[in-house]
């Protein structure tokens, strides 16, 4: 049965898809055929010339002969199908109602999938548009169970020699200043190593791309090569771009090219509008070797396997990590494959896309029954016309065809209002998930990947809805009793909304557990106060030395003196903002006078550092107590001295723990260094703190009109847990769908068994039995299904939620809270989906449905 | 003999029973079909333009399968063998035919006598 069906599928799929393989095969039959007539002939003892001849002639003219060979598929099948579509497409206009109820459900289903599908694959999955991506790798560094994905300039100069490798680059995503017309904006830029694009097989669509050449620091004219996007955007395309200037960080950069239209740098979620040569803008930092913060990416030798590489630049990584001081265990260098790209946006979502790729097909699956119920009961309403359709001579295998060709009508046309939804979905999730730390830029342009997933889906979806409904039709009309056939469809129904349940429970556990870890996460403390906090950051590179210092004071000034601000300081890193510079043992973050008291992180001992400590440069430090824990755990910390990047300070002060990094991670170590200011000022206020923005931005303006803003913002310490709060609520939606669409589902089927039982019912009311006896008896049904479906769901959900346990917090992925108020909800709906039928058959007058019986 | 059916329609042509019986006892390519039944019978003298469409009909709507595969002189060829299905239409047109051929033989044969 199964491989017969394969069969016809393949032979379907051939008929109407591979005309140019059949030719061929045809044509390559026939002249197998010839040369064996002709052998024959030989062996016959026909001279070889001559038996070419004859054997020519016995066949014919072979062009003809392939011709109608090939002819036998077309008459089949495109025939068929054409007539099949067309009394499909009339069968579906007749029942308006029941075609706008499928193509609804179906449409929101497959939108679902594919807008999901399209962040999934953009982020995920699709390869990046350069030469032979599968033999990109990734040099990557684990700290026992933490991976860190930037390394040092050491670490690339170390394992840049390796004879596993055709090469390495080095790279970085950075928002950079560019100014055109005067105007200054933040843009998505990228530093690459003259090695980058000819080692990833880019080049440009205008002028070329950078070369080693561009990136000596001993080169000329700083160069710089724009994507496609922001050439349009920007500088309308123009064709005379290359040899223009453009203004990056107060430097005139020549551009020299235009990246092509697909490249947005390496990491899916961030863009690449600007590319500069990597020694031109990260000259300082190079020199540095201690900073991690380049993307190592190399690419494997031909016939080099992903752990040779491994192996290799394991060692040429230890030879420069080896340092006695350094506590705790070393880093290990982990090599990852990298063709579908890299980087914290993908490291983010990757699980929580899972678990909505998931939440989503399941929801389709749903959707799926509900339609097959449907058909199923539309069935026996078309039992006449089947009837009629094999009285005048139709195979059951035709039906079969027909009724199959209906569901996949009904999901085609699902499919592609499906795209329509998606089109406009997919964008908002992306944007939705750009409001957390990452802002996250896809290229969402609907292309043939996300095309042909939905173009699957929908077929699949119109073959798994269609199939039991249509085999059935064909039983029916087989055995001509209609109580046995009414018992089968009872029986698939009943199937059909247990399995609705069941994954009902799955999608409905999964959205409690992400929301009660929500709730949970909202209540950390992250060791400061998160309310009533205003953040500027800008840059300050026109402002170096003392005109820095004379412009921080001026703004201090002016910020403290506005009315409704508390304190002002500047800082770094904020927590739950990230960690800037980090080292083997804690991260460190400069900051001005009062930062301790405006974020409200508590003094444990000693003194917090003021404006003298940085202007005069004094080498003191406050740390935080789990740094003084790590290493002063006998001593009192105070007046200890501490290797900070080279620089030994002494510790002045120890502040309690706060969590920089996100909620979920525990609190970071920190070392804390004086700095007049870095351009980010942290602004405590007793008002709303939105109100004050606009006069924030006038003092800026006032003191100095020429510094770009990056971001005024009140401090969101939620953006830390947009993933989870995306995650947890789409869940949640999908969820509520699915339970809806199942109590629909169930409600149908009872409807109609309370229609199909009037007869009886009356019967048993004539005979005494109450009306509260037979709502009962039609609520029983609806429980029965459903707790069937809870014993199922409920061990699958277990199973499933394991899966991204480390998405959780604090919840275990069996809470048996969670799963009580899942199932009593699911209760508590389907009783309702019950109850509606249930007081209908206990409405009925039993003399009326025995006079019409 | 050649002419395609009517779609949809469960009888087949002679040709067809033909090649569905030899392809019931062993895989066989076009040419080797075309062999057997003219060694069976001279009677059956199978033209291509009639062996090679049926063959295609018979698979397109499913009782046959094909794949290629290497003849016994070592040449790429076609080899046909029977699906499920066409394994039990086999049965059923064979039990049909012999039906038919007593119930004519019966109407001929006092003609004979």
């Amino acid at each position: 049965m199964l491989r017969q069906l394969c069969i016809d599928v393949r032979v379907r799929l051939t008929a109407l898809f591979a005309r140019r393989r059949i030719y061929s095969r045809a044509d390559e039959e026939l002249k197998f055929h010839l040369a064996m007539r002709e052998q024959r002939l030989i062996e016959a003892g026909v001279p070889p010339g001559e038996a070419h001849e004859r054997a020519r002639r016995a066949m014919g003219n072979p062009t003809l002969l392939t011709e109608q060979t090939v002819d036998s598929w077309r008459y089949t099948f495109v025939d068929t199908l054409i007539q099949d579509v067309r009394y499909g497409l009339r069968t579906l206009r007749k029942n308006p109602g029941f075609t706008a109820t499928a193509v609804l459900s179906l449409a929101l289903g497959i939108g679902a999938n594919t807008a999901i599908f399209s962040l999934f694959d953009a982020l995920l999955f699709r390869p990046l548009p350069v030469a032979s991506p599968e033999e990109l790798v990734l040099a990557t560094q684990r700290f026992a169970d933490r991976q860190f994905l930037m390394l040092g300039n050491r670490h690339r100069e170390a394992l840049a020699g390796s004879e596993t490798l055709v090469g390495l680059c080095a790279s970085r995503h950075s928002q950079i200043r560019a100014t055109a017309a005067g105007d200054s904006q933040f843009v998505d830029g990228m530093l690459a190593s003259g090695n980058c694009f000819s080692l990833l097989g880019v080049s440009a669509i205008r002028g070329r791309m950078i070369t080693e050449a561009d990136d000596q620091p001993s080169a000329g004219q700083p160069v710089a090569v724009l994507s496609y996007r922001y050439w349009q955007s920007r500088f309308g395309a123009d064709e005379n771009i290359i040899g223009q200037s453009i203004t990056v960080e107060d430097r005139p950069f020549a551009i020299v090219g235009v990246a092509p239209r697909g490249f947005m740098g390496l990491e899916p979620g961030k863009s690449a509008d600007i590319i500069l040569p990597l020694n031109i803008q990260g000259g300082p930092l190079l020199a540095n070797p201690n900073v991690f913060w380049l993307r190592l990416l190399g690419r494997r030798k031909h016939g080099v396997s992903l752990e040779q590489v491994q192996a290799d630049l394991a060692v040429r990584f230890a030879r420069v990590e080896r340092n006695p001081k350094a506590k705790g265990p070393p880093a290990r260098l982990e090599v990852v494959p990298a063709g579908s790209g890299f980087g914290d946006a993908r490291t983010e979502f990757a699980l929580p896309l899972r678990i909505l790729m998931g939440a989503v097909a399941l929801v389709l699956l749903i959707a799926c029954m509900n339609l097959a119920s449907l058909l199923l009961a539309r069935a026996s309403g078309r039992r006449q016309e089947i009837n009629l359709r094999v009285a005048l001579g139709a195979g059951s295998g035709r039906i079969v065809r027909q009724l199959l060709t209906e569901s996949m009508l009904l999901s085609t046309i699902g499919g592609l209002v499906a795209l329509g939804i998606a089109w406009v979905a997919s964008p908002l999730l992306a944007q939705s998930m750009s409001r957390g730390r990452t802002p996250i830029v896809l290229d969402l342009a609907p292309e043939w990947r996300t095309l042909a997933f939905t173009a699957a889906v929908s077929l699949l979806t119109g073959l798994l809805f269609g199939i039991v409904p249509a085999l059935r039709a064909v039983r029916q009309w087989n055995t001509h009793h209609g109580s046995r056939i009414k018992t089968g469809s009872r029986r698939w129904s009943g199937a059909l909304i247990i399995s609705q349940v069941a994954l009902c429970v799955i999608v409905l556990a999964s959205a409690g557990l992400l929301l009660e870890s929500l709730r949970k996460l909202q209540q950390v403390d992250a060791g400061f106060r998160k309310d009533h906090l205003l953040v500027l950051s800008m840059r300050l590179d026109k402002y170096q030395g003392p005109a820095a210092i004379r412009l921080h004071q001026e703004l201090y000034q002016r910020f403290t003196a506005l009315p409704g601000v508390e304190s002002v300081t500047t800082f770094s890193d904020l927590p739950l903002g990230g960690v800037n510079v980090t080292t083997n043992d804690f991260s460190i973050n400069t900051v001005g006078e009062r930062f301790f008291e405006t974020m409200g992180i508590p003094l444990l001992t000693g003194r917090t550092l003021n404006e003298q400590d940085a202007l005069n440069r004094r080498p003191v430090a406050v740390i935080s107590e789990s740094v003084a824990h790590h290493f002063f755990p006998d001593r009192d910390p105070l007046g200890q001295y501490l290797d900070v990047m080279g620089t030994d300070r002494e510790v002045i002060g120890v502040v309690k723990d706060a969590r920089y990094r996100s909620l979920r991670l525990p609190a970071e170590p920190m070392v804390y260094a004086p700095a007049v200011s870095s351009g980010s000022y942290a602004i405590r206020t007793t008002v709303d703190p939105a109100t004050l923005a606009s006069a924030v931005r006038r003092e800026l303006r006032e003191a100095a009109s020429d510094i770009p803003i990056w971001s005024l913002n009140t401090l969101d310490a939620d953006a830390t847990l947009a993933r989870e709060r995306i995650v947890s609520n789409l869940c949640s939606w999908f969820g509520g769908f699915a339970l809806l669409i199942a109590s629909v589902g169930l409600y149908g089927r009872l409807s109609y068994a309370v229609t199909e039982r009037t007869g009886e019912i009356g019967v048993r009311m004539a005979l005494g039995a109450g009306q509260g006896q037979v709502t009962w008896m039609v609520l029983r049904d609806a429980l029965i299904l459903t707790i069937c479906g809870i014993t199922i769901g409920v061990p699958l959900a277990l199973a499933s939620t394991q899966v991204f346990r480390s998405l959780l917090f604090e919840v275990r992925a069996s809470d048996a809270a969670t799963f009580a108020v899942i199932l009593a909800g699911i209760v508590g709906v389907t009783s309702i989906a019950g109850y509606i039928p249930a007081r209908r058959a206990a409405s009925v007058d039993p003399v009326i449905a025995l006079r019409t019986e | 003999m050649g002419r395609p059916q009517q779609p949809g329609s469960d009888s087949i042509g002679t040709l067809d029973l033909l090649i569905l019986s030899c392809l019931a006892r062993e895989q066989m390519h076009g040419f080797g079909i075309a062999e057997y039944l003219h060694s069976a019978s001279d009677a059956f003298h199978v033209e291509e333009g009639s062996l090679y469409p049926a063959l295609h009909r018979l698979e397109s709507q499913g009782w046959i399968d094909s794949a290629w595969g290497v003849s016994e002189n070592n040449r790429r060829a076609r080899f046909y063998k029977l699906t499920p299905r066409g394994r039990k239409q086999v049965s059923v047109e064979v039990s049909h035919w012999r039906r038919m051929v007593e119930a004519v033989n019966r109407v001929i044969d006092p003609l004979e006598s």
